[in-house]
């Protein structure tokens, strides 16, 4: 035991035997609090790349149903389905804007060439222009010709995105999981250092209460059966050194009380100190 | 007085039995009685203090006993 330790008063003991418990239970909060704001980061991460992920796909559908319902205008000349293309176009329109606001700084680029690619207002008057002065064979070629171009370009900027975000997904994902194994380890290793610590200090501690009481009821019971020669060996600075100290005061003054040659014996000491 | 601040020292050391320890070394050691205890006789008392401590204790703590009624002179 190392000396310091041993000359501590009990109750400093007890106080530092607590608070070294408690220290290493804060120390692994703090690391599992800093883990969990790391994993609900990565979280809040994965679920904005899903949804970027999701209104992209949605937007693809629902743009496809513009040109479906384009072409089904073209082809019967009800004007419903001009309305029906109308709300699409809206809809696909909100769609990219949602996705777009959660993109990245990065991806902003790509956004932008993709909403640029589906402004075809102008090209849309060209077909219903065609159309209604009854050129529907030319209406329909502009109209094939348009969204083939356009929907393939699209397609493969939405892929490149969707790739990307897939990639980010899994990349966040690893990371998550490595976030989690490190806070069950941690969890793990601080509750194995805590039963270790504990342990020691309750050895330390118990050895440095017991093994001092159990020398002076050693000590006791010589004296109470008559051997006054024992020694009383307690080599600390506090309560326990306090009580070792009075326990030897008490011996001494039994020996001195029970010596019955004393004077005797301090003559002849006293001689041989002269010498 | 003087006696008075032997004896506190000499309680440290042996208790219940200061008293008697310390009135047998100055009546028998130094030939006076407590009353008539004078600084003189300080280094005379600590040597046997020393030496008296010795029998009944440790000698580095009848030394270090020693040690301490020398310097109440």
């Amino acid at each position: 035991m190392s000396g310091w330790f041993k000359n501590l008063r009990i109750r400093n003991k007890l106080l530092l035997s607590f608070f070294a418990v408690i220290l290493l239970g804060a120390i692994a909060l703090t690391l599992n609090i800093s883990y969990m704001i790391n994993v609900r980061a990565s979280t809040d991460r994965m679920i904005t790349e899903t949804q970027k992920m999701t209104a992209l796909r949605e937007f693809q559908s629902v743009y496809s149903a513009v040109e479906m319902y384009e072409r089904s205008y073209l082809l019967s000349g009800n004007e419903e389905f001009l309305e029906k293309r109308e709300e699409s176009e809206i809809a696909a329109g909100n769609l990219l804007e949602k996705a777009r606001s959660l993109a990245h700084e990065e991806e902003k680029g790509e956004f932008a060439k993709l909403a640029e690619m589906m402004e075809g207002e102008e090209e849309f008057n060209r077909v219903v222009a065609l159309y209604q002065s009854g050129k529907r064979k030319e209406a329909m070629a502009l109209t094939q010709e348009l969204y083939s171009e356009v929907l393939d370009e699209a397609d493969v900027q939405i892929s490149r995105i969707i790739n990307n975000a897939q990639l980010l997904l899994d990349q966040i994902n690893t990371q998550t999981q490595s976030q989690v194994h490190k806070t069950v380890a941690t969890g793990f290793i601080v509750a194995l250092a805590s039963v270790l610590l504990s342990l020691l200090l309750a050895i330390l501690l118990a050895g440095s209460i017991t093994t001092p009481i159990a020398h002076l009821r050693d000590v006791a019971e010589k004296v109470s059966l008559g051997d006054l020669s024992i020694k009383v060996d307690v080599d600390q600075k506090n309560e326990i050194g306090e009580l070792g100290d009075s326990f030897d005061r008490m011996v001494t003054a039994v020996r001195f009380f029970a010596a019955q040659d004393g004077e005797a014996q301090e003559d002849l000491a006293g001689k041989e100190g002269q010498k | 007085m003087l006696y008075d601040k032997i004896l506190n020292i000499t309680k440290y050391y042996l208790g219940p039995a200061a008293e008697p320890f310390l009135n047998r070394q100055i009546t028998r050691h130094l030939k006076t009685e407590a009353s008539k205890l004078e600084p003189q006789h300080i280094s005379e008392l600590a040597r046997w203090c020393g030496i008296s401590g010795a029998l009944v204790m440790d000698k580095a703590k009848a030394q270090e006993f020693s040690q301490k009624v020398r310097s109440v002179a």
